[in-house]
């Protein structure tokens, strides 16, 4: 064969081979084969698998291949190794199986889930050992099957590693709690539930002394000393079922025997499941001492503090004082026994009002103990020991002490004995003495007492004191009321005989006189009142002296104060040939309260002083408003004159009482020199002074200016009193007619004057010389108003008053005192005996006819008719005044105060009525009233003319009776009238046969 | 169908972690389970750790599973998918 064809055959041969092979490859390849083996070695046709096999079977981890049962169908050597199995021992094998027993059904479970998923587990070795492992789950369909993939990793390494980072964090928390726990100063000690300790910190140790492991097999019921066993676990038990945390104090006994107080705060915890009470605890008995110490000093403090407070306020006896300080003492040192005393200054006997049973044997009858010097010159034993040695001392064990020397035991044995004497400087003023406490003395008792003897003497110092006080008050009353009563008396026994020097006088002067009699009288009168005012002076001055006057607060009018001076000195002044005159500013308020009087009277004094020192040119007193404070005003009253002047010299001297400016002058000027000295006084009392301004030989300006309140109101001009006008009485009219008036005066002349005044006013007057008789006539009689002089011998005023005020019907009847006093509290005894008002003596007319006015019913004929106007006037009456049934005056004025016209009415009246009585008694008779009314009314209307008051007043009444009743008895009347005219005729006859013209019949009304 | 309580003896070669030879590990252990439970002994050889095994039983295919107890001795290639076909080879089930 040639080599082609060779080759041919082979090709052929090999390709049939080929065919063959692949024949067989696609059979087996049917069958589910997947390598075809021959003794060359593998061939695989199922896919490639290096090197992803090389890295299977050599990677670091496990690697298993399991079907969907779980069963292990290939491993690699890694896994073998992890297991300690061949590959082929845990072919077919379950793989959960080699995990732990209680993760199987976990990871089981794990690889249904078929998630491409991760693990941990627990891999148990055929040794026994256990790793834990990293299952990494991968799901594969492999050839059409379910299979799973896994990745074994071993954590061993892995997990000691956090094994060993977690200790030592552990480690490093155990360390820093056990710092902490030591580092703490506090003791904390833990129990469980039963109270065991099972912790306690190194403070714990040194707060108890014992060691550590001693206590921790020790409950605290061991340590406890002040609660019980119950009581410990009852506690726990709350803190436990309450979870509570909770503070509280208590007792610890330590391992030395001592026993402390401690505070504990406990808190529940529960750690682990064990239940466990954590207790951090402090020693707080210093704390607790501190606290004793401070109450026992408060209370200490607040006794001493109350025994001063009730030192205070005791009334000032001492027995009060011992007596309060031996209760002090004794509670504050517990003693059941002691006593209190003081010293007796002039004796130095040591005296006790306070004091316990165990003295009761050395006090006397009256109540007290008395421990004197004995021939030493020294207070006996025990008592007197502390004294002697001038110091306070205390013994609990009194006889083994130089205290009881020489005593011998009396009933009450002492066993403690604390004694402190009390100075004052170092004057020994008394002593505290204490026995028998409830606990022995300490230095800290004694101390206590040792203040509580400071509060003592203090309280008998003022006691002395307050002693002393009474005695120099007692002394300094007696001497005040000597000088009241001097005063009172004076006064009453100069006033009394001047009254009736003054009274008459004016008397006098208005009877008929000659004109020289007259003239001498005049100046008896302005004498007399001159006397008065001086008299005034000295009482006045005295009064201010003794610190006895008192300023009054009334309202006054100012204009009518100025226009009083002005009445005062204007006449004066002109006499001198000086101008005078009051310059009131517009903006001074008029309305004032103050005491108007006493301004009034420093004025006068001025003006007075002023005229009196000023030969040529003027007086001017000037009032200014300086300025307002709230509701008062500031005014400035000033008195400049033209007069001789001062120098500086004499100025200063001015206000010294008794010395005028030299001795001529009181020649020369005359007076006391009392005024400017009185003057400055009440100024002083006003609250001002004087400004002084003086050139000699040109004038000189005195000023002073007062703070007074303006008042609201209006005051009346004619309400301001008048201080003491050199003035004639004028007059009288008869307009208190059918006023009763029981007259009540025990001096004859007062009497007689006071009588006088009265009758001129209409008045009847009925007299008494003493209450007595006031009380007698009062039962007989009915009077109006009682005028009752104070002073009267038997029974004087104020009793009389006290008495008929207590009669009912009298409750009501105005009476009003005569007094001659100046001193005000007389006036507010009359005023709580039950008097109504008051006159001074001497009487003076506008007053008594003030206050009689507001007493009795006032006839005004006139209404404008003034009787100031009156008062104010010289006229010269060329008619009496008053003749029985005639009152002239008012008559005189209806006239125009023409005398010879009156005196012609007078005549007709004689005339034309004379028998008017006898007729209309006649019309009455024969029941002619028409007729009797008629002739009433004519009469009634003559006589008010006339100014026969008393008959007017009848045919008034009988006017009315007759009216009413016609037909009853008229007698009564019809005999007033008769009596009533017929004095009025014979009144008549005397004045128009007496003829009495004086030169001058002129008379001027003062406007 | 009667299975006898002999001891079953088979031997499965396979090569490696190839597809067809976890399948056939797998299915043998099925087949093993349901049939034969804890009368069998498995035996699996890996050609690529120990070629040189295959000789004896004169194997040609991977995988082949071979039985060695009961006789008769057979053998069958492939990945023991046909469930059928296997278990009637193996005569544990009869037509």
């Amino acid at each position: 064969m040639d080599l082609i064809a060779e080759v041919k055959l082979e090709i052929e041969d090999l390709r049939l081979r080929i065919a063959e092979v692949e024949s067989v490859i696609n059979s087996l390849r049917a069958v589910g084969a997947d390598a075809l083996f021959s003794s060359s070695g593998i061939v695989t046709f199922g896919g490639p698998e290096e090197p992803y096999r090389a890295f299977f079977l050599a990677m670091n981890e496990g690697g298993l291949t399991l079907d969907d049962n779980g069963r292990i169908l290939y491993s690699n050597p890694r896994f073998a190794l992890m297991t300690g199995l061949s590959i082929d021992a845990m072919r077919g094998k379950v793989f959960v199986n080699f995990l732990v027993i209680t993760d199987r059904t976990r990871i089981a479970e794990f690889f249904l889930r078929r998630h491409a998923d991760a693990c941990e587990s627990e891999l148990i070795n055929q040794d026994g050992t256990i790793i834990p492992i990293r299952i990494s789950l991968t799901p594969m369909d492999i050839a059409g099957q379910k299979m799973s993939c896994l990745v074994i990793t071993d954590l061993t390494i892995q997990k000691r590693f956090v094994a060993q980072q977690y200790k030592v964090a552990m480690l490093n928390e155990f360390q820093r709690y056990e710092t902490l726990l030591n580092i703490a100063g506090d003791g904390i000690h833990v129990l469980n539930q039963f109270g065991e300790i099972v912790q306690v910190n190194d403070a714990f140790c040194h707060l108890v002394g014992y060691a550590m492991l001693d206590l921790l097999s020790m409950n605290l019921t061991q340590l406890d000393v002040k609660r019980s066993a119950s009581e410990v676990q009852g506690t726990l038990n709350e803190i436990i079922n309450h979870r509570k945390c909770i503070t509280f104090e208590t007792q610890y006994r330590c391992r030395n025997g001592i026993v402390i107080n401690v505070e504990i705060n406990a808190t529940g915890v529960l750690i682990d499941n064990q239940q466990l009470i954590y207790c951090s605890g402090r020693d707080i008995t210093r704390r607790k001492q501190m606290e004793a110490q401070l109450a026992h000093d408060v209370n200490v403090n607040s006794n001493l503090l109350a025994l001063s407070k009730s030192l205070i306020a005791t009334p000032v006896k001492i027995q009060n004082i011992s007596q309060v300080t031996l209760d002090t003492s004794r509670i504050l040192t517990e003693s059941e026994h002691g006593f209190v005393s003081f010293i007796k200054p002039e004796t130095e006997d040591n005296i006790s009002y306070a004091f316990t049973k165990m003295l009761e044997p050395f006090s006397t009858h009256s109540g007290l103990i008395v421990f004197q010097k004995n021939s030493d010159a020294e207070y006996p034993n025990p008592w007197g020991y502390a004294l002697n040695i001038g110091q306070g001392f205390y013994t609990n064990q009194p006889f083994s002490h130089p205290v009881m020397e020489g005593i011998t035991v009396g009933e009450v044995p002492p066993h403690g004995f604390l004694s402190v004497p009390v100075f004052v400087d170092k004057t020994l003023v008394g002593q505290i003495a204490l026995a028998n406490p409830i606990r022995p003395y300490s230095d800290s008792d004694l101390n206590v007492v040792e203040q509580i003897a400071i509060i003592y003497a203090l309280a008998l110092q003022r006691y002395h004191i307050e002693q002393e006080l009474i005695t120099m008050r007692d002394v300094a009353q007696a001497s005040a009321s000597a000088k009241s009563e001097f005063l009172a008396n004076m006064s009453h026994e100069i006033r009394t005989p001047m009254n009736g020097i003054i009274g008459l006088t004016q008397l006098a002067l208005e009877s008929v006189l000659s004109p020289k009699v007259r003239d001498y009288l005049e100046k008896v009168n302005c004498a007399s009142h001159g006397l008065l005012r001086i008299l005034n002076d000295i009482l006045d001055y005295s009064k201010i002296e003794s610190g006895l006057l008192v300023l009054e607060e009334r309202e006054f009018n100012l204009d009518a104060m100025l226009n009083t001076l002005r009445h005062l000195f204007t006449v004066r002044a002109e006499e001198k040939g000086l101008a005078f005159g009051i310059e009131v500013a517009a903006n001074v308020p008029r309305n004032l309260i103050g005491d108007g009087l006493r301004i009034q009277q420093v004025l006068t004094n001025l003006i007075g002083n002023a005229i009196k020192f000023t030969d040529h040119g003027s007086v001017v007193v000037t009032v200014l408003l300086n300025g307002m404070e709230e509701s008062k005003a500031r005014i400035l009253f000033s008195v400049i004159d033209t007069g001789i002047g001062m120098t500086p010299k004499v100025v200063t001297n001015l206000f010294h009482p008794f010395t005028q400016a030299d001795a001529t002058i009181t020649r020369r000027f005359g007076g006391t020199g009392l005024g400017l000295s009185i003057s400055q006084n009440l100024l002083n009392l006003l609250d001002s002074h004087f400004i002084v301004e003086s050139t000699p030989g040109e004038g000189s300006m005195f000023s002073f200016e007062i703070l007074l309140n303006v008042s609201p109101n209006k005051v009346l001009e004619s309400e301001f009193p008048i201080y003491d006008p050199p003035r004639k009485i004028k007059d009288n009219y008869a307009i208190f007619t059918e006023a009763r008036v029981l007259l009540a005066e025990d001096n004859l002349i007062n009497q007689q004057v006071a009588s006088e005044f009265l009758s001129n006013l209409g008045i009847s007057v009925t007299t008494a010389l003493n209450g007595r008789e006031v009380l007698a006539l009062l039962e007989k009689d009915t009077f109006d108003a009682v005028l009752m002089d104070v002073h009267m011998p038997e029974m004087d005023g104020l009793e009389a008053t006290r008495e008929l005020r207590k009669n009912k019907n009298l409750a009501t009847l105005p009476v009003i005192a005569l007094t001659a006093s100046v001193m005000a509290d007389e006036r507010e005894q009359a005023f709580t005996c039950g008097m109504n008002d008051f006159l001074e003596k001497p009487l003076d007319p506008e007053k008594l006819f003030a206050t009689l006015k507001k007493y009795l019913q006032l006839q005004t004929i006139e209404n404008n008719y003034s009787p100031h106007n009156f008062f104010h006037q010289d006229v010269i009456n060329p008619l009496p005044n008053t003749i029985p049934g005639l009152n002239i005056l008012p008559a005189l004025k209806l006239v125009s105060g023409q005398t010879e016209i009156y005196q012609r009415l007078l005549q007709e009246f004689v005339l034309t009525h004379a028998n008017d009585a006898q007729k209309i008694t006649d019309a009455i008779a024969v029941h002619d009233f028409v007729q009797a009314q008629s002739l009433i009314h004519d009469l009634k209307g003559v006589a008010g003319s006339i100014g026969a008051s008393e008959l007017m007043q009848a045919n008034i009444e009988i006017e009315k009776t007759l009216k009413n009743f016609p037909t009853q008895n008229h007698d009564v009347a019809l005999q007033r009238i008769t009596r009533s005219l017929n004095e009025v005729i014979q009144s008549i006859k005397i004045v128009l046969s007496e003829n009495m013209l004086l030169k001058d019949n002129t008379y001027e009304y003062q406007k | 169908m009667n299975t006898q309580l002999n001891d079953w003896y088979l031997r499965l070669y396979i090569a490696g972690q190839t597809p067809r030879s976890l399948v056939a590990i797998s299915n043998l252990y099925r087949i093993v389970d349901e049939y034969l439970k804890d009368h069998c002994e498995i035996e699996i050889i890996d050609l690529l750790e120990n070629p040189g095994s295959g000789e004896y039983d004169r194997i040609m295919a991977i995988p082949t599973l071979v039985r060695l107890s009961p006789k008769p001795y057979c053998k069958i290639i492939g990945d023991l998918s046909n469930m059928k076909k296997t278990l009637l080879a193996l005569e544990l089930l009869h037509n």
